[in-house]
């Protein structure tokens, strides 16, 4: 019914609408890179059993771990999710090696490293993320370390290991 | 916009020295101007850049109701600034783009100048939500994730890693934790949420359920909030699409 009344009102809209399903089925099908505003709408549904193992982040303060409890879900995100990225730095910038250069270049767009690569600045990035973090504290931040820890899954909790790394160790 | 900036979000309070590449070929054309750099170089125009966002609703607004031909240029700016912002902001430690396809499409609605095409763009982001939903569900069978038992567990154990290390005595750890060792109800948790997305495909076949699919939305969001701790609530533009879907096709040559 809308199909019909559209291609009747303005037969360049339908077109149009037309073209927008065609490329997001297209997408869909190639289940990889997604074009705004053509995602994937997955939502958790790749299989993902609990694992033997996880590494999680602590962010300590003044000799003191800071605990998800005492955060909103958002100030939360907020404290972690820059950590997520640094962490990330060497997943990010293989992307740009095995994907983005290549795909860039197949289509004569430029990709200039310089645009996609992020440098191991971790003394830099914990000089912000220290000013960052007390703004939402409400506090000053004289000590922080910035850890990553290896958790096993034993009788149904996470039981921390001694594996721990330091998050600028992270970044290669 | 007061319970991002109360919250910290915009651009300006985040302030964030470091990026991420995703996997989304119009993001890499984005990346290849270099803005994001300039950006992090120059975090005094942070808050410009802020301000052209979340204002620019409040000037097409006023300028719909003094004049539509202004109205309609700002529209387009308004289009382009969403894309460009949006865009940027997801490159930055926030939230993934996919949350805010709401702040990317709206704004063609606001391009129209004419009754019927805001009917069909209005009807056409109506169709879209019920996509995001039913494809939820479809991506959940495609993928597998709705055969494996263990599915839910595995999903909050990977959501709430943090939480449930750095605050092993809280109530909700304990809940978190109850979840995932009784892997039958999590996983009837997760089937249930599949069932709900997939109730959306109602919707394309007729508009009379259209208050049901808002209240099974809302419900939605403020389970994915409890049990998640993901707040999706800027999605929540999309339930006037389906509010306004009984509407029918308005008569010729009439305006806004």
């Amino acid at each position: 019914m809308y199909f019909k009344q559209l291609i009747r009102y303005k037969p360049r809209y339908f077109l149009l609408v037309v073209l927008f399903v065609l490329v997001q089925i297209f997408i869909n099908l190639k289940r990889g890179m997604v074009l705004t505003p053509f995602f994937h709408y997955g939502m958790y549904s790749q299989q993902m059993p609990p694992q033997k193992s996880y590494e999680v982040l602590e962010v300590w303060v003044d000799r003191k771990k800071l605990r998800g409890q005492d955060f909103l879900p958002w100030q939360w995100d907020k404290i972690m999710q820059p950590l997520v990225y640094f962490k990330n730095i060497s997943a990010n910038n293989l992307l740009y090696y095995s994907n983005v250069k290549r795909i860039s270049a197949a289509v004569f767009l430029p990709a200039d490293s310089t645009d996609f690569i992020i440098n191991c600045q971790y003394p830099l990035f914990e000089h912000w993320y220290s000013r960052y973090l007390s703004t939402i504290l409400k506090r000053p931040v004289t000590k922080l370390d910035l850890v990553v820890r290896h958790y096993n899954l034993q009788q149904g909790k996470l039981q921390s290991t001694i594996q721990v790394q330091h998050l600028a160790s992270t970044c290669r | 916009m007061v319970v991002k900036w109360s919250g910290g979000l915009f651009l300006f309070q985040l302030q964030p020295p470091i990026f991420n590449t995703p996997f989304n070929f119009a993001s890499w054309v984005l990346m290849g101007t270099g803005i994001h750099l300039w950006l992090i170089s120059n975090p005094g125009y942070w808050v410009w850049f802020d301000f052209a966002f979340y204002l620019l609703p409040a000037v097409y607004m006023l300028a719909f109701f003094v004049g539509q031909k202004r109205s309609h240029f700002l529209a387009i700016a308004m289009l382009l600034v969403n894309w460009l912002y949006i865009s940027c902001y997801t490159l930055f430690p926030t939230n993934s783009i996919e949350s805010y396809i709401g702040w990317l499409l709206f704004p063609v609605l606001f391009i129209t100048h004419q009754m019927r095409s805001y009917y069909f763009v209005l009807q056409g982001l109506r169709y879209f939500f019920l996509y995001i939903m039913v494809s939820a569900a479809s991506w959940k069978l495609v993928q597998q994730g709705l055969f494996n038992a263990q599915q839910m567990s595995g999903v909050l154990l990977y959501q709430h890693k943090e939480m449930l290390t750095s605050s092993p005595d809280h109530w909700l750890t304990n809940a978190y934790y109850w979840l995932i060792n009784h892997w039958l109800v999590s996983y009837w948790l997760y089937l249930l949420a599949t069932l709900l997305e997939a109730f959306f495909i109602i919707g394309f076949f007729t508009s009379r359920f259209d208050k049901w699919l808002i209240l099974a939305f809302v419900l939605f969001l403020v389970a994915d909030f409890l049990v998640m701790r993901i707040y999706y609530w800027e999605l929540l533009p999309f339930m006037l699409a389906l509010w306004y879907g009984k509407y029918r096709l308005p008569p010729k040559r009439s305006q806004l």
